[in-house]
Parts: structure tokens; sequence; C-alpha cells
């Protein structure tokens, strides 16, 4: 089934003032609180701006490389030492490609991408200060030019990708790089399945001036076959019920992520498969490449992320406050409470909570439910009206919202009071705060028919062409249990300290299935944990089945203080390290973390003392390969940021220090 | 002359033998070496140790205010330059003789900490050791005292005795209780629960650093694996603009 590809257009210019009709309180956003004891940052007045008076950003579709424009050197070719790149032009690749690229898909792939990370300003409110941010820029584009949210990326399930992210965070970007250092980032594409290389791991950084090739194949891991109890690695059927649609990417680079994505590192991803497609091309579901009246996409993408400005409109941040930062004022696509034209008819929305640690509860003012039809990346088996949802850091929930029948305004609300990054405070229905309002005019239009209980991937065995299965209880064939705990000050998983070169947990690469159960025994506060390659299904919570909208598939659990949550999840395709963490990204920062390393069975797990066979634990060049190309230097400055960049899986090398240098 | 403990009278001297006026970036040549603990090296001449306590600028008692600084947009700004007294009993103001253009390694905690603190501090000196050769250059470790009542720079000194005497470049400090409460608090090292806040211990988990002059701070566990605090540290706080220096520990 086919449907028009148009590029998502920014929304049309406003058209006239709208004033703040009905408002109690203030519409201004909650106060955070102010660890750091100053008084002068209150930013809610938000340098003199109305809300809602300026229209929300929709981020363009990231421009897929011609052959004309083709990746330089291509990809897979980069492991050659040759003449030193200069830095900066981010032909620097380091550390090749996902070794799977070769082994396992013939070096091939379908469609390129440049992603640019760079420093630009951008207005937050309109006329406001220019305020420095980091952007991921598409690559056609001009220097200077990306915003954030990043580029949109629509990919198709089944069509792989090389995205070659370049760090152009160099110090010597003067006027840019507000920073003044070199500033390291590593690129993860959240909720998607890919290799370990690709993933983001947090020391696997994309150092300033490097580049690097993420290889996403775009797949879903494979059937496990009844009879083994065993899932194949690239063949045989696909898991439909794991097929993603709403992933997102932003930095993790290790320590940093915090202050990575305050500064603007995120951008959505929407993959696209035959049944989404079909769906789609059946107006079950809006068209996302089909404009309204107003000019504006059936499907959008809204990233929520509270802020928090300085006098002089900079980005606050304090690198000392370990909560988890919480900003008094509310972003919607990186503008401070926007306003939608809509007409009166069903919209998709793929809200993403984008903020380092604010829980937010959603609802929309006038009561009405929303359709509910995802979580995190995965489409349900049927849709569900649901009236307001909590939502943590990094999770999405894939909603329609349809404003027939509303006139004059609708606001996406939250109505979880928060004054801490250490969790909620409290739901308090009568103190909501508007995040995006939405101006319905025009005409109605009714031609989409997703509805409570719509099939949307189906149930499989119910429903005909049924996708979506749970995961079952005689496919168990292992248990862990987490426990996240704070000691002294500093987050502890099991009573260990995170190590990028430990596994904390070996599955068996593609067998059965494991129950992973997280408990929070940290007190006064919540955790919501994430886990890297595979999503997974929470069987209970606190004993009790999850609420609807966290039912099937998802990859993110917030736990409450004391909560435990049973999941069953799988470990297929590709071998690790990967990594498992709090999302609240001031713990993440803090290592509030584990590894897990799927490996086949027999294989030496990633226990920082074993040799790690490059064939098996992502890129690892030898310490000689290392050397010969002089991968790690210094630059004529002394600068050691080179030696730090040991990657995924790295052996401990020792490195002629007098032999190396700029060559 | 009044009669020291044996234990003072050897501080006196370690704390009189040098004065240096300035911290020398260390231009030393680099060694081809992995990042490996000094403990490891060849034992340090015995002056290296004496200059344990005497690596500061002459110290603020001279001042009479805490240093004017301007609004400068850095994280130090908030800290309060309060007075401390090093475990050689000399006085230095934290901002103004410690921090300023330095990197700093802070953690907290306070000798009659039976459980958690002597293995935290094991564990730091571990972290010492792999930086051992910018320590008492432009790096300092800072270990202040929550108990300042009962830690007095006597007690501090006897508590170095843990890990074989003073080390240079790392400084035990202790002073007024509610000015040193007010630095644990600007340096984000409290929780937000007063009962969890109230017990000392768990202040003493965290190891909180930064580069004054780069304007980059983090905190980690202070009981991680050593070597991975020590490469964090290093990259962290790492500055482009100094000059190359003793690289033998930093590999």
């Amino acid at each position: 089934m086919s449907f028009s590809r148009r590029s998502f257009l920014m929304a049309g210019a406003a058209a006239g003032a709208v004033g703040i009709s009905g408002y109690p309180g203030t519409a201004l956003g909650r106060g955070g609180s102010d660890s750091d004891g100053s008084t002068t940052t209150k930013s809610g007045l938000v340098f003199g701006y109305t809300p809602f008076t300026q229209p929300l950003f929709i981020p363009d579709v990231l421009t897929p490389l011609g052959s004309d424009n083709a990746l330089d050197p291509t990809p897979a070719a980069v492991s050659d030492s040759g003449p030193k790149m200069p830095r900066g032009i981010c032909n620097d690749v380091a550390h090749g490609i996902a070794p799977e690229y070769g082994q396992f898909f013939g070096q091939q792939h379908k469609k390129e991408y440049l992603l640019v990370t760079e420093e630009t300003t951008q207005r937050f409110v309109p006329g406001g200060p220019d305020t420095p941010v980091f952007t991921y820029r598409d690559g056609t584009k001009a220097a200077g030019s990306g915003r954030t949210p990043g580029p949109t990326v629509v990919a198709n399930f089944d069509e792989s990708v090389v995205l070659r992210n370049c760090n152009l965070l160099t110090r010597d970007r003067s006027g840019t790089n507000s920073t003044g250092h070199d500033h390291e980032t590593s690129l993860h594409l959240h909720g998607t399945h890919a290799p370990a290389h690709a993933d983001g791991y947090p020391d696997f950084y994309v150092l300033a001036g490097e580049g690097r090739d993420y290889f996403y194949p775009n797949q879903a891991p494979r059937m496990t076959d009844p009879g083994t109890n065993t899932a194949p690695r690239f063949e045989g059927p696909f898991d439909e019920t794991w097929i993603p649609s709403t992933v997102w990417y932003h930095d993790h680079g290790m320590d940093v992520t915090g202050f990575n994505v305050t500064r603007g590192l995120a951008g959505f991803y929407l993959m696209f498969d035959e049944r989404e497609k079909h769906l789609i091309g059946t107006k079950v579901l809006p068209n996302p490449f089909e404009l309204d009246a107003h000019g504006n996409p059936l499907d959008i993408g809204l990233a929520l992320q509270d802020q928090r400005f300085n006098a002089d409109g900079t980005i606050h941040y304090d690198f000392l406050d370990h909560n988890g930062r919480i900003g008094d004022v509310f972003t919607v696509n990186g503008r401070v409470q926007p306003y939608l034209k809509v007409q009166p008819r069903k919209y998709r929305f793929r809200i993403l909570n984008a903020s380092n640690a604010r829980v937010y509860r959603l609802r929309l003012s006038t009561r009405q439910p929303f359709l509910v039809i995802g979580a995190d990346s995965w489409l349900f088996p049927r849709a569900g009206v649901i009236r307001d949802f909590e939502i943590s850091s990094g999770q999405r929930h894939d909603v329609i919202i349809d404003f027939s029948g509303t006139s004059g305004e609708v606001f996406l609300e939250n109505i979880m009071i928060q004054e801490d990054g250490r969790k909620g405070k409290e739901v308090d229905p009568d103190r909501p705060t508007p995040l995006l309002k939405f101006i319905v005019e025009g005409n109605t239009v009714d031609d989409i028919t997703a509805e409570d209980e719509t099939v949307i991937r189906g149930f499989a065995g119910i429903d005909p062409g049924g996708q979506w299965a749970p995961i079952r209880e005689d496919e168990i064939v292992n248990n862990e249990f987490f426990r996240w705990d704070r000691s002294n000050g500093a987050w502890t998983v099991n009573n260990r300290f995170f190590n990028p070169r430990r596994a904390d947990a070996v599955p068996v690469l593609g067998h059965g299935a494991e129950r992973w159960v997280h408990e929070n025994s940290s007190g006064g506060w919540w955790h919501p944990i994430h886990n890297h390659l595979e999503g997974f299904q929470i069987k209970t919570l606190d004993g009790k089945p999850p609420p609807f909208e966290r039912s099937f598939n998802s990859d993110l659990v917030n736990l409450h203080g004391g909560e435990v949550a049973e999941t069953f999840i799988k470990f297929r395709t590709f071998t690790g390290p990967f990594v498992f963490h709090c999302h609240n990204i001031e713990h993440e920062d803090m290592r509030m973390m584990g590894v897990h390393d799927p490996q086949p069975d027999g294989i030496t797990p990633l226990d920082g003392v074993s040799e790690i066979d490059a064939n098996i634990s992502g890129v690892v060049p030898t310490c000689e390969q290392l050397e010969a190309d002089k991968r790690i230097y210094f630059d004529e400055a002394g600068d050691v940021d080179r030696i730090e960049d040991r990657g995924v899986g790295f052996p401990d090398c020792e490195f002629d220090m007098d032999g190396r240098g700029n060559g | 002359m009044t009669t020291k403990t044996p234990l003072r009278s050897y501080a006196v001297f370690l704390c009189a033998a040098f004065a240096l006026s300035t911290i020398a970036w260390a231009g030393a040549v680099a060694q081809n070496a992995p990042l490996t603990k000094a403990s490891e090296k060849a034992a340090a001449p015995e002056t290296a140790v004496g200059e344990a306590c005497a690596l500061l600028p002459p110290s603020s008692p001279a001042k009479a205010e805490p240093g004017q600084r301007t609004r400068s947009g850095k994280v130090s700004e908030r800290f309060p330059n309060i007075m401390l007294r090093t475990q050689c009993d000399t006085q230095v103001r934290f901002y103004d003789d410690i921090v300023k253009d330095r990197i700093v390694l802070i953690n907290f905690m306070y000798t009659t900490c039976s459980d958690i603190c002597p293995g935290t501090t094991q564990n730091l000196v571990d972290v010492y050791d792999y930086l051992a050769g910018r320590m008492g250059r432009d790096m300092l470790m800072l270990s202040i005292s929550i108990d300042p009542e009962v830690d007095t720079p006597d007690a501090l000194m006897r508590y170095t005795v843990i890990f074989d005497g003073p080390k240079p470049g790392w400084l035990f400090l202790t002073g007024d209780y509610a000015e040193i409460d007010r630095l644990r608090r600007s340096l984000g090292v409290y929780d937000l629960d007063p009962i969890v806040d109230a017990d000392k211990t768990q202040h003493a988990g965290i190891i909180t650093f930064g580069n004054d002059r780069t304007n980059r701070w983090a905190a980690l566990p202070a009981m991680m694996d050593s070597k991975e605090l020590a490469r964090t540290i290093l990259r962290i706080t790492r500055d482009p603009r100094a000059k190359r220096r003793n690289l033998s520990s930093l590999e």
C-alpha cells in the first residue's frame, strides 16, 4: 500500500493573536526546586512570553543521501588506516561499523543519512533570547540550521540504514561551542533492535571532531522456534509482536547525557511496517504525510521537555544536582507552550517525555479521553480508551485525539505536581499545567475509523492476522533480580557499581525468555528502568497487573518507591554488550546502570578480565591495530581526548606514548 | 617549648618542610607507562612526602574578607568561600586557596565513621595513586570532615595513618560546622529527605570533582572501581589548554 510521501512542514505562521482564555492561576508552569540556592533564575516568566502564542514546531524529515552526496568514505571502508583526516570534517569516522553489517548483511544497506551534532542558537519564545543549544542537524542542510528536536527519521521496516553521525562540538568552533571544550557524545536509538556497536554504548563515544557509522537494520527479532525454544539470529520469520513504531534518538554519552539531552540532543525516529502502512492506507490511522486544512500533518510527534533558563537566556544546568533535573518552563518540540491549529477530526500524536526527570500525568482539558494505540516503540494489539496516563522520562505514548465535537480550545495538560527530581509529589486534577493548546477551527472531517477496541496489530490467534502475542511462562529459562538502591549517596544495582567492562547478566542469545524482576529499594525516589536491545512485557507491577497502557510491550517501567516490576524479556539477534539503567538522566549520569551481554551459549562474557573476541562483542580492534591506525593520539595541545576513546569491549592497551602524535 | 606528641612533632616537621609559593604546572617528560598506581612504582622520595602540607600559597588569614569574585557563570561561584583548617593546622579559604583555577576531587568523611569511611578512603587511596603524578600540582584531593567539632587538625592527621601517612596534594579539612554544612549542600552532596540527610554516613559515598578552569564538574560513587574512577576524573577534568603535563599517570 503506498501513500504519497511529503516532508513534514513547519506549522503555518501564527494568524492573529489568540488570547489566553479561561485559564485560572498560573498558566506558566510549576516552579522547580532550586538546589543551588540561587534566587535569580526563576524563569517562569520566560522573557515576557504570552503562552500559546507561538505555533508548534514540527521538525522536518531527515533527508536521505543520494548517489551524488553519498557517504564518503563509504561505510565499512573506514577501518583502513590511511592518511589522517583533519578533525571537524567528519571523514574521521572512528571504529568502523557494526561487524554484523559485514558478517550478516553482506555490507549492504538501503539508505544512508548524515546527521551532524553541532551547537547553534534557538529561540524558545518568539522575540526571545537566542539560546545556545546542541542540535542534530540534517547533514544535507546548512551549518547552524539545526533545531531541537532534531529531524525526524522516517524508516521502513526491514530497510536497513547507515546513519553517519558527526560530532562538531569541537572547542575551536568559537562562537558556536559555548561550552569551551571538546564535547563527547554517543548516539542512542532508543527502543529499536540494533547491533551493540550501533546502540550508543555510553563510553563508545563519538568524540568531538569524529564521526561514527551507525548501522540500523530496522528489523525486529525473529520468532522463537517452539520446539527448541530458541530464536534464530538472522533467518526465519520476524516476531511481529516486536515490530517497532515510535522510536526516538538521543544522546547517551557517559556522565554527560543529562547535559546533552537538556541542551537539545533528541529527535524522533518513526518506523513504518506493512501493517502500519495498511492501517494508514485504509484510514484506520491518520496519515503522517497528509496535511490538514491548516497545513499541518495528521500525525505529529510531541516531545515534552521541561526547561530552565538563566536570566541571560542560556539553558540552566546544574552539574551538581543529582536528584534529577526539573525545569519550571514547559516546552513542546523545543518551544515554550505553543499552540497547534487543528480541524475537528482525529489526529495521531506520538507523545514523548523528553525531560530528564519530570514525570507527567497527561490529560485533556475537556476531560475527553485519549485513544491510546501504542506504548514506547510498539503498537498495541487493540486500541483502548484512557482518561489520563502517567508518562516518565523516555517513555512514549501513541495516541489519537478526536477534536470533532469540540470547539474553541483544548489543552494538553499535566496534572502531576513535581517539585524535585526524586519523584512526583501528587496528582492534582485541580492544578493542571497546560502544555500545548489545540485551537479547533475549520471543517469537520470524519475519515479515521480507529476507536476503542479497534484492531491495530491484533492478538495473534484471536484477531485475523493478529501479530501481538504475550511472552509465555513456559518460555522462561532464567530469572534475574535487580535491586536498585541508594548507598551513601550513590546508586547501586545489586549492591554493585556500574562498570562498563563487567556484565551483570549474560543471557544466552536467542534462548527462550527471561524473567527480570526490578525492585526499587531506594526509599523516596522513583526510577524509570529502561532496557536496551529489547523491550519487555510487564507481568505484574507490585503484584498487580500494570495499567492498560503499560500492559503490552514497553521498554521503560517507572518504579515508584518500593515497587517491584516483574517483566518477561527476550534477548535475541545481537550480541552485547548493552546497558540497562534508570532513565532519570541525572541518576543515569551517576552510573545507575548495569550491563547485559547476550552471547551464544558457551562464549565468555564481558567480565572486564577475559579477552573479548572481536567477532563477537562489538568492534574491538586489537591494540596493535589501534596503535597502527594512530586512532588514539594527542593533538598539538596535549589534548587527552582520544586517549579516552575506549569503545565497546575495548581491551586495555598500553600505548607507546612517545610513539604517538599528530604524525 | 611545650611537649607535643610524637605524631604532632612529625607533622610540624612535615608542614614546615617546604613552602611553595606557586603551584608549578609540571612540564615533566612523558613516561611510557599505562595507568598504573604510584604504589607500584619506585617509592617516592621522602621529600615528596614532606610536600604534603606545604603546597599552597600563603594562606588567607592575611585577607580580612573572602575574595571578591565577579559573576562568571562558573559552578564554583556558589561554593561558600569558607575558612577551613588543614590536617597541618594551616588556614585556607575554600575557593581562594584551594579551588580557584584547580582540579579538585572532594569527598566528605569523619574520623569516627566506622563502617563505610575506611573502605571509601582506601578506594580513594587507589584513585590517588593513579593520579599521583598530578596531585599537589594542578590537582588536589580534599577530604572534608562533616564532624568538624570532633575532627580537629590533629585527629585528621592521625587519620592519615590509615594510608601510610599524609600524601602530597591530599588535604583533610575541618572548620565550622554550619559553614561546612553549607559547603556540602552547595556541592550537591545532600539528601532532600531531612532524616536521611541527618545521617552523616549518607554523604560519605560520593566523590565530587571538577576543573575550575574548564567549569566541568561531575560526581560518582566513591567506592566504584578505582581505575574507572581515575579515568573518568581525567576525562571530565581534562583541559586542552594546559601545557603537556606529566603523562606517566594518564594511561
